[in-house]
C-alpha cells in the first residue's frame, strides 16, 4: 500500500520532465520569437539587428535550445520560474495576482455544481424511469452539448445588452473603489453571475448524470435489498445506504478537478474579459511570453498529477475494500 | 437492416440526429452545387458549355441556357450594399459585416466542421489503437513507457496544449486537424490497452500463437477486430469533441482563418456586432450545437446497445 503511493509520487517526476520538455520544444522551435515578433510583442519593430541580438542575449535566447532547457530545469528545481518577457516581473508574481479571480470563480462554481447535481442525480435515481427522470435527462443531455462560448455570447446578448441586467465584461465596475463594502460585494456578484452560469451548466449536466447512474448501480446491490427488507423507509435507503456508497466515485472525481481549479478557462475569461489565469495564459501565448507559458503549464501539470495520486488515496480512504496490491501503475 | 431502421424510428431524438447528420454530410459534399453564384451549367451565345468548375466568368447577358443552384450566393463574395441585413426571404439567416449570405456560409462551414472532425478523429484512432494494442499486448517495459506517454498526454490541459501549438505553428485547417488528432489519442489508447489485456488471455489467441502467427498478424487481425465496437462508440463522441474543439479555436481567432467559412470563426465575427446583428451569433452557434448533440446522441445510443466499457 505504502509502496504503491511512494512509487506513484515518485513517478510524477519523469512525467513532469516529459511534459516540460514537450512544451519547451514546441514553443522554442516554432517560428517567431518574443524579440523579433512585432505584433503584441514586448518591443517595437523599430530595432536594429544589433539591438535584437543584444536583447536575445539578455534573455539567453542566443544559446542552443538544449542548453536553454537545462538552464530552465536548473532554475525550476529552486522553484524559480524566471521573469516574464512582457514586463520583467517574476512569473510567480504575475500568476499570484491573477489567482484570486480564477479561484473565486472556480470555488463558487464547484459548490454550485456539486450541490445541484447531487440533488438532481439523487432525485432522478429515486424516481427512476418516471416522467421527471426522462424529461430531465433529455434536458441535461442537451445542456451537456451546448457549446460554452455560444451560451456565453447568448447570455451577453440577452441579459447583458438587451435587458441590461448584468455587466458584460471585467470583474469590477469603474467606480469600484468609491463603493461601500456591501456595494462592492454586490458589484462583484453582478459581474461573475454570467460567467458562473456558463461555467456550471455543462458540468451540472455531466455530474448529475454520473450521480444518477452510480446511485442506480448501488441500488441494485444486495445490502439495499436487506435494508428494504428490514423495513427502512425509501428515503432512508436512498440517502443513508445508497448515496453514501455512490459518493465513492464522486469523491475521486473531485480530485481530478484540482487542476481546473487554478487552470481557469481561456474561453470564459477571454469572452468576459476576466483577468484570471486563463486570460493570462492566452495573452502569454499571443505575445510569446515563454517563461509565463512554461510556468503555467508546469504548475497545472503538477497539480493534475498530484490530483491523480490524491484521487487514488481518497478512493482508498473512503472505501477500505479497495486494494492496490499488484495493480499496474 | 430493417431492424436498425425500426429501432431508429421508435426513438424521435435518435431519428432527428441521424437524419440531421445524413443531411449535413450530403450538404458538405455537394454544397458547391447547392449554393453558388455561378450556374451549375450554362451555355454561351457562341454555343460553348461551361460548368461551375470552369474558370470562365459567368455573364448573364451572354447566356442562352443555364441551370442555377437553389441558393444563388457564394460564401466569399462581398456585397457592400447588403451589409448586416436581418433575416428575410432573400437572405434566410441575414447577411454579415461584408454583406455575405450567412446561410450560404453556414452550409459551407459544415464542410470544414465535418472534415476536421473526421480527419482529426481518424488520426487519434490510428495513434491510439496502435499504441494501446502494443502496450497491452507486449506489457513490460514497452507498456511502462507507453503508459507514461499516455499519462503525459492526459495531464496536459488539452485546450492549453492545442492553443499553444496552434499559436506557434500558425493556424490553418491542416494544422488544426493534426493538432486535435495528435492531442486526442490518449483516452482511446487506454481503452484499447485495457481491452487487449483482456482479449489476449482468450483461447483463440493462444491458438493463433500455437499456429505460429507473427505478433503483428495476431494484433491486427485477431485482437483489434474484436475492439471495433469500442472504437465505434469512441469515435462518435470524439467527432463531437473535435468539432467543438475546432469551433472553439476558430472562435478564439486561432482556428480556421477568414475568409474560409467556419462556424466558430463566424461567431468570432459575430461577437463584434452583438447589438446590431444577433443573427450572426444565433445561427452559427445553433448549427454547432445541433451537430455536437447529434453525434453525442448517436454515441450514447450505440453505447447503450453495444454496451462496451463506459467511456
Amino acid at each position: 500500500m505504502k509502496n504503491y503511493f511512494l512509487k506513484r509520487t515518485f513517478l510524477i517526476i519523469p512525467t513532469l520532465i516529459g511534459i516540460s520538455l514537450i512544451t519547451f520544444f514546441i514553443i522554442h522551435l516554432s517560428p517567431g520569437d518574443p524579440v523579433s515578433l512585432n505584433q503584441g510583442g514586448m518591443l517595437s519593430s523599430k530595432m536594429s539587428i544589433e539591438d535584437i541580438e543584444r536583447i536575445r542575449k539578455i534573455y539567453g535566447l542566443d544559446k542552443p535550445i538544449y542548453i536553454q532547457y537545462i538552464n530552465w530545469l536548473k532554475r525550476i528545481v529552486t522553484l524559480d520560474f524566471g521573469n516574464s518577457f512582457q514586463d520583467g516581473r517574476p512569473v510567480i508574481e504575475r500568476i499570484k495576482e491573477r489567482l484570486p479571480v480564477t479561484l473565486t470563480l472556480n470555488i463558487i462554481s464547484m459548490i454550485i455544481i456539486y450541490t445541484i447535481s447531487i440533488f438532481i442525480g439523487l432525485m432522478q435515481a429515486k424516481y427512476y424511469n418516471s416522467k421527471f427522470d426522462k424529461i430531465s435527462s433529455i434536458i441535461l443531455f442537451i445542456l451537456y452539448s451546448l457549446p460554452g462560448f455560444w451560451v456565453a455570447l447568448l447570455l451577453i446578448m440577452f441579459f447583458g445588452v438587451k435587458l441590461n441586467l448584468f455587466p458584460i465584461y471585467g470583474i469590477t465596475s469603474d467606480n469600484f473603489s468609491s463603493l461601500t463594502f456591501w456595494e462592492k460585494i454586490i458589484d462583484i456578484i453582478k459581474h461573475i453571475t454570467l460567467p458562473i452560469i456558463v461555467m456550471v451548466y455543462g458540468e451540472i449536466a455531466y455530474l448529475s448524470r454520473f450521480v444518477r447512474n452510480t446511485t442506480l448501480e448501488v441500488l441494485k446491490e444486495e445490502y439495499i435489498l436487506t435494508a428494504r427488507a428490514k423495513g427502512l423507509s425509501e428515503n432512508k435507503v436512498l440517502f443513508k445506504h445508497a448515496f453514501r456508497n455512490a459518493l465513492i466515485p464522486i469523491v475521486t472525481l473531485l480530485s481530478s478537478t484540482l487542476p481546473a481549479l487554478i487552470g481557469g478557462s481561456v474561453i470564459i475569461e477571454s469572452t468576459f474579459s476576466l483577468p484570471g489565469i486563463g486570460l493570462l495564459y492566452y495573452e502569454s501565448i499571443l505575445s510569446r511570453d515563454y517563461p509565463v507559458i512554461m510556468g503555467l503549464s508546469f504548475i497545472t501539470a503538477f497539480l493534475t498529477l498530484i490530483g491523480l495520486v490524491l484521487g487514488d488515496f481518497l478512493y482508498k480512504l473512503v472505501d477500505p475494500r479497495i486494494s492496490f496490491e499488484g495493480k499496474k501503475i | 437492416m430493417r431492424n436498425i431502421i425500426k429501432f431508429i424510428l421508435k426513438r424521435p431524438l435518435l431519428l432527428f440526429s441521424v437524419s440531421y447528420l445524413v443531411f449535413l454530410t450530403f450538404i458538405s459534399i455537394f454544397v458547391p452545387f447547392i449554393a453558388n453564384e455561378k450556374p451549375i451549367i450554362w451555355k454561351t451565345k457562341d454555343g460553348k458549355i461551361y460548368t461551375l468548375f470552369s474558370k470562365k466568368e459567368y455573364d448573364p447577358k451572354n447566356t442562352t441556357f443555364k441551370i442555377i443552384p437553389i441558393i444563388k450566393y457564394s460564401p466569399n463574395t462581398y456585397n457592400l450594399n447588403e451589409i448586416l441585413k436581418p433575416p428575410s426571404k432573400k437572405h434566410l439567416f441575414g447577411t454579415d459585416d461584408r454583406g455575405r449570405d450567412v446561410f450560404t456560409r453556414i452550409l459551407y462551414g459544415a464542410r470544414v466542421s465535418m472534415f476536421v472532425g473526421f480527419v482529426a478523429v481518424f488520426i487519434s484512432i490510428i495513434i491510439g489503437t496502435t499504441l494501446g494494442a502494443i502496450s497491452g499486448y507486449y506489457g513490460g517495459k514497452v507498456d511502462f513507457i507507453i503508459l507514461r506517454l499516455i499519462e503525459i498526454m492526459m495531464t496536459f490541459p488539452t485546450i492549453f496544449l492545442i492553443l499553444s501549438i496552434i499559436a506557434f505553428v500558425g493556424p490553418s485547417i491542416l494544422n488544426i486537424m493534426l493538432v486535435i488528432g495528435f492531442t486526442g489519442w490518449s483516452s482511446i489508447a487506454r481503452l484499447i490497452r485495457g481491452e487487449v489485456l483482456k482479449i489476449k488471455t482468450y483461447e483463440f489467441i493462444t491458438a493463433a500463437k500455437a499456429l505460429g502467427f507473427s505478433d503483428k498478424r495476431i494484433i491486427f487481425f485477431h485482437i483489434l477486430p474484436n475492439t471495433l465496437t469500442i472504437i465505434l462508440v469512441y469515435s462518435t463522441f470524439a467527432i463531437a469533441g473535435a468539432i467543438l474543439a475546432e469551433s472553439t479555436l476558430s472562435f478564439l481567432g486561432l482556428g480556421v482563418q477568414p475568409p474560409t467559412p467556419s462556424w466558430g470563426a463566424m461567431l468570432n465575427t459575430g461577437k463584434n456586432y452583438i447589438i446590431e446583428a444577433p443573427w450572426l451569433i444565433i445561427f452559427p452557434g445553433l448549427f454547432i450545437f445541433l451537430t455536437v448533440t447529434s453525434y453525442n446522441i448517436i454515441g450514447d445510443t450505440l453505447q447503450e446497445v453495444l454496451n462496451p466499457k463506459k467511456l
